[in-house]
């Protein structure tokens, strides 16, 4: 059929082995979400921990209750609060065209930080809500609205990606200040709830805020995968991909849109949990390049499984005491993100 | 203000821009600018100082940059067109060379295909003989599987031409696509733009600061001065000692060589 059988040759065996990266990406995250089940103050075996999800009627009713209530939600919040980061990172990354642009970077988890810390230093009530849905809802206007204001501060200026870096970060030093406000003027009870929020922790995740987030990503997932091709020719330059007929800021606000509920969501949920966003698109643009049919998932998943180890790492670095996961995030994965920047040795990618 | 159309280029088809203004924040650029018609199959020269609105003309009629007035491709009046499908007839190619991004040529190639929803022919196979027969016209088909990442900044820029290319348009506005590239690639683009122009009947603008290639390549040249058009017809009727001293501020003659080549001798600035 076709005049160059070796090139489509070729390009096919490129998708397949991208897909096949894809795959075991999902094996490795499978696995990871398998372990951090297991692990825990009560032994049991990632066999029991199968029956307890499959067969329920199978085991007896306390190791049915800790992996449902406990394990299940911790492991699985872990894994989809990464891949909200991942792809959020990914789609920032590009847009803004920019290697060290993240939800973090950008000031949208010390914004969701701030909303937080308004929320718990007010001691802020409301009936008929709980007071965690509360500071997470507080947490999600902030990183909506920091979004919204970096947008509208790009806008005004007309202003390249550098604009948006140098106005993402004032906005970071801003917000930073803020929360550091509200620790200064904080009681010792809310000080404590605060310091715990800032640092990123998987521990409250319930089955309520799982499926909200899941079904967020869920819902979100396909409008950025039909973003693809514009995506990828917007990596090849702003002009070009506007000579090529795309309409940049409109993918760019639609991809602003769904960055911002992405981040602010998982903000809300755990915390400020850095490094994710940052680290995942670059894994993923090493593992199967930049086309965005396969890199958005790529980082997704990429996001997923750090988050998701980290989560287990979290768990079994001091026996009985679950460390914050954003001190971990940070402290496993800088070491591993500078290894994977300097082996590169040619600069940006 | 408006140079009159060279003789025998008067019909209707071609690129016409009319009474075109764009601005910059507050600063007026282009003020009611007549240009054109730009005949098919003819490789014209947009010449003039920095800053004379060479770019900001080729960017407001490749639709990049809101302007006011019309732009008329074949007496289709573009104006009204949305991005995507005006990009389907006019095509500006802009000044940066494409990313070294971690993509193929080929994944490149499709990309730019796609980018406003996919094209006519659906099956894959069809798009990469699209594709290669681009690459192939550009003379990079050997490079298809490689990363742009690896490729010099000379072959980046022909696989931004097989890219415009591959979208068939009707008229393909150059922005400055020597600036960045070697002699050896300056001279092999330019022989590629005056090849596919004639081949593919196009309407091509090249933006150059190089005189001599206009005056020796071009089919016609359309010098700009203060965000007008001074003068537009055969380079060597443009480029003159008058014009130049007026345009370019230096103090020149036109002389030609012993092999027929024309060259711009400069004594000096004015």
């Amino acid at each position: 059929m076709t005049h160059h059988p070796a090139i489509a040759r070729t390009y096919q065996n490129a998708l397949r082995h991208r897909s096949l990266v894809l795959a075991g990406l999902s094996g490795v995250l499978a696995l990871s979400v398998l372990l951090d089940c297991a692990v825990g103050p009560a032994e049991l075996s990632p066999a029991t921990i199968l029956r307890a999800v499959f067969a329920p009627t199978g085991v007896d009713e306390q190791t049915g209750l800790i992996v449902w209530q406990i394990r299940l939600p911790y492991a699985l919040m872990a894994a989809c609060v990464g891949a909200a980061l991942g792809l959020a990172g990914a789609e920032m990354q590009t847009i803004l065209a920019n290697p060290l642009a993240s939800p973090f970077t950008l000031g949208l988890s010390a914004a969701g930080a701030f909303g937080a810390s308004l929320a718990i230093v007010l001691d802020w009530h409301m009936e008929h809500v709980p007071d965690m849905w509360l500071t997470a809802g507080s947490a999600f206007v902030c990183a909506a609205l920091s979004v919204w204001l970096l947008d509208i501060l790009v806008r005004l200026r007309q202003g390249g990606t550098g604009t948006v870096i140098l106005c993402g970060v004032a906005l970071v030093f801003s917000f930073q200040a803020l929360v550091a406000l509200m620790q200064f003027v904080a009681n010792e009870d809310a000080l404590q709830n605060l310091v715990f929020w800032t640092l990123g922790s998987l521990t409250r995740a319930t089955w309520g805020t799982l499926g909200l987030l899941s079904g967020a990503l869920a819902c979100i997932l396909p409008f950025s995968l039909r973003a693809s091709w514009p995506l990828t020719t917007l990596r090849m330059g702003e002009d070009r991909a506007a000579s090529l007929g795309v309409d940049v800021p409109r993918l760019r606000r639609a991809a602003l849109l769904r960055i911002s509920l992405l981040c602010a969501l998982a903000v809300a949920f755990v915390g400020v949990i850095g490094f994710i966003g940052l680290v995942a698109p670059h894994i993923a643009r090493r593992l199967v390049g930049e086309d965005h049919r396969f890199y958005l998932p790529a980082s997704m998943l990429s996001g997923a499984c750090i988050l998701s180890l980290a989560a287990l790492v979290a768990r079994v670095l001091v026996p009985g005491v679950v460390v914050p996961t954003g001190i971990v995030t940070a402290l496993v994965g800088i070491p591993f993100f500078l290894v994977i920047v300097l082996r590169r040795g040619e600069g940006l990618p | 203000m408006t140079a009159p159309a060279p003789t025998g280029l008067t019909g209707l088809t071609g690129l016409t821009l009319r009474n075109l203004s764009a601005r910059y924040g507050r600063k007026s650029v282009l003020a009611g600018l007549d240009a054109g018609p730009f005949p098919h199959g003819m490789l014209c020269a947009v010449l003039g100082p920095n800053g004379s609105g060479k770019s900001t003309l080729l960017r407001a009629a490749g639709g990049l940059l809101h302007a006011t007035g019309t732009i008329t491709l074949d007496r289709m009046d573009l104006t009204p067109l949305p991005r995507a499908q005006r990009a389907q007839h006019c095509l500006y190619l802009p000044q940066a060379l494409p990313e070294p991004v971690r993509l193929s040529v080929l994944d490149a190639m499709l990309a730019a295909r796609h980018a406003t929803g996919r094209q006519g022919s659906t099956s894959t196979a069809a798009d990469i003989d699209a594709a290669m027969t681009c690459l192939t016209d550009v003379g990079i088909a050997h490079l298809a599987t490689q990363s742009l990442h690896e490729l010099s900044g000379g072959q980046r820029q022909l696989a931004g031409l097989a890219q415009a290319l591959g979208r068939k348009p009707r008229a393909l506005l150059l922005d400055e696509p020597l600036s960045a590239l070697d002699p050896y690639y300056q001279q092999t683009v330019m022989a590629l733009i005056r090849r596919e122009t004639a081949q593919r009947n196009l309407v091509t603008l090249i933006v150059l600061h190089d005189l001599n290639m206009a005056l020796n390549q071009c089919d016609l040249a359309c010098l700009l001065h203060n965000g007008h058009i001074l003068a537009y017809g055969p380079p060597a009727e443009v480029l003159t000692p008058a014009h130049l001293r007026t345009v370019y501020r230096i103090d020149a003659r036109v002389e030609t060589g012993g092999d027929g080549q024309r060259f711009i001798s400069t004594a000096g600035v004015v």
